[in-house]
């Protein structure tokens, strides 16, 4: 939808979010079409957007939307569920990949995603070494605080406020060209283009945003030596479990977080090894193995319904 | 930019893929197209008293594996290419993790 939302008011919103399932209530429904939350939409509009889908059909059908408050039908682990997918696809593929055990990293975005990759990788050792958001970055090299990032953005306040506390410093410059192992773009698409791929140091990008790398940039990174561990792949976490709350809401019996958390796991650890695979025995990018492997799927299913070969035959 | 920028650039990577599998050409045709974009304007009574109005979208990419899926963005920016890319990115994300 075209709007700020940091231009309307409370009530603004819950009127906005509630117009848009009236215009499109007719489109969505639990087999037929699934919203979900993304960029600067949340758990209570996905609440707000269910009470008016069930005001309008008369029916208490939660699994039409997903990523919806947990008193509301929404699932246990759907916050964090983007980062964790992304953290456990570069865990699985770490020794594959030849990782540090104590990598740098630097997240571009610090939304969702990007606030839990990296409270993720900070629990594990790794350290992170700069942050941005819509207002700047900050950056230590000795590791910048998540605690107090997190706070800021808890407080409504952009990570550059930070600056002067625990070492943080602002950060002159493109955050992409950061000295660091790993770059994880979170913020939009088209992050990361002809402009300034050839900056880049990290030897692996993990995209939780959708398309931060374009296809030139992509020639440029692999060039160079980067790996992309791609969008498709390295943010279905967040899908994978709307998925989860959809499955849910229809049985109407809820699993715990260790359950959520380890279905998550063993699904990106198994699509991510497929993937990995393919690279290999194709001698392509992890992003061309990835579409290589969903085509293939895609193909299937479409080709069931017969092709031009079966017709003319 | 044409009308279709953003979603030309996205299936630059479809093609890609396309090269490396023997694949029905009738597949890339049903891919390369969203099936479904609903446009929308919606009026909302703003605190002021005033009315305001603003463009949405719903697109549903293609249903063949499941029932569609997708965000909803809030964002200034947002166009019917940015929603029918995202809408392209899931239909293959789905596929990547078999989920219907």
């Amino acid at each position: 939808m075209q709007v700020d939302p940091r231009k309307l008011s409370k009530s603004e919103l819950e009127r906005l979010s509630r117009a848009y399932i009236q215009a499109f209530a007719g489109v969505i429904g639990p087999d037929r079409d699934i919203p979900a939350p993304d960029v600067y939409t949340n758990s209570m509009i996905m609440g707000w957007m269910a009470d008016e889908y069930a005001q309008i059909v008369g029916q208490h059908i939660p699994a039409v939307i997903t990523g919806k408050p947990i008193a509301l039908g929404g699932s246990l682990g759907r916050g964090d569920a983007t980062a964790r997918g992304g953290y456990y696809l570069v865990r699985h593929l770490a020794a594959d990949l030849g990782l540090a055990d104590r990598m740098r990293v630097a997240v571009q975005g610090f939304g969702n995603a990007g606030q839990h990759i990296a409270r993720l990788l900070s629990a594990d050792g790794h350290k992170i070494v700069a942050v941005s958001d819509s207002e700047g970055a900050v950056f230590a090299p000795d590791g910048l605080h998540v605690d107090l990032l997190l706070e800021a953005k808890q407080a409504g306040r952009s990570v550059v406020s930070t600056t002067g506390r625990g070492g943080h410093e602002i950060l002159p410059g493109d955050i992409v060209g950061t000295d660091c192992d790993l770059l994880v773009p979170a913020a939009l698409e088209n992050m990361i283009h002809e402009g300034n791929a050839a900056s880049v140091r990290a030897r692996l990008v993990l995209e939780l945003a959708n398309g931060p790398v374009t296809p030139e940039a992509d020639d440029v990174l692999a060039k160079g030596g980067t790996i992309v561990l791609p969008d498709i792949l390295a943010n279905a976490g967040g899908v994978t479990v709307s998925y989860f709350e959809w499955v849910q809401n229809r049985q109407g019996f809820y699993w715990t977080v260790d359950e959520i958390h380890e279905r998550l796991r063993a699904m990106v650890e198994s699509e991510g090894r497929a993937v990995w695979e393919v690279a290999q025995s194709r001698n392509v990018t992890m992003r061309t193995a990835a579409y290589v492997h969903a085509l293939g799927r895609l193909a299937e299913a479409i080709e069931a319904h017969g092709t031009q070969s079966f017709f003319t035959s | 930019m044409t009308e279709h920028a953003m979603l030309e650039h996205a299936l630059i990577r479809l093609d890609d893929a396309a090269a490396h599998l023997e694949i029905d050409p009738d597949v890339i045709e049903k891919l390369k197209f969203a099936r479904e974009t609903t446009k929308v304007r919606l009026m909302i009574r703003m605190d002021d008293g005033s009315r305001k109005s603003f463009l949405a979208w719903r697109c549903r990419y293609d249903d063949t594996r499941g029932p569609t899926k997708g965000g909803i963005r809030f964002h200034p920016d947002s166009t019917a290419d940015e929603v029918e890319t995202l809408a392209f990115w899931m239909t293959v994300k789905c596929a990547v993790m078999n989920l219907p």
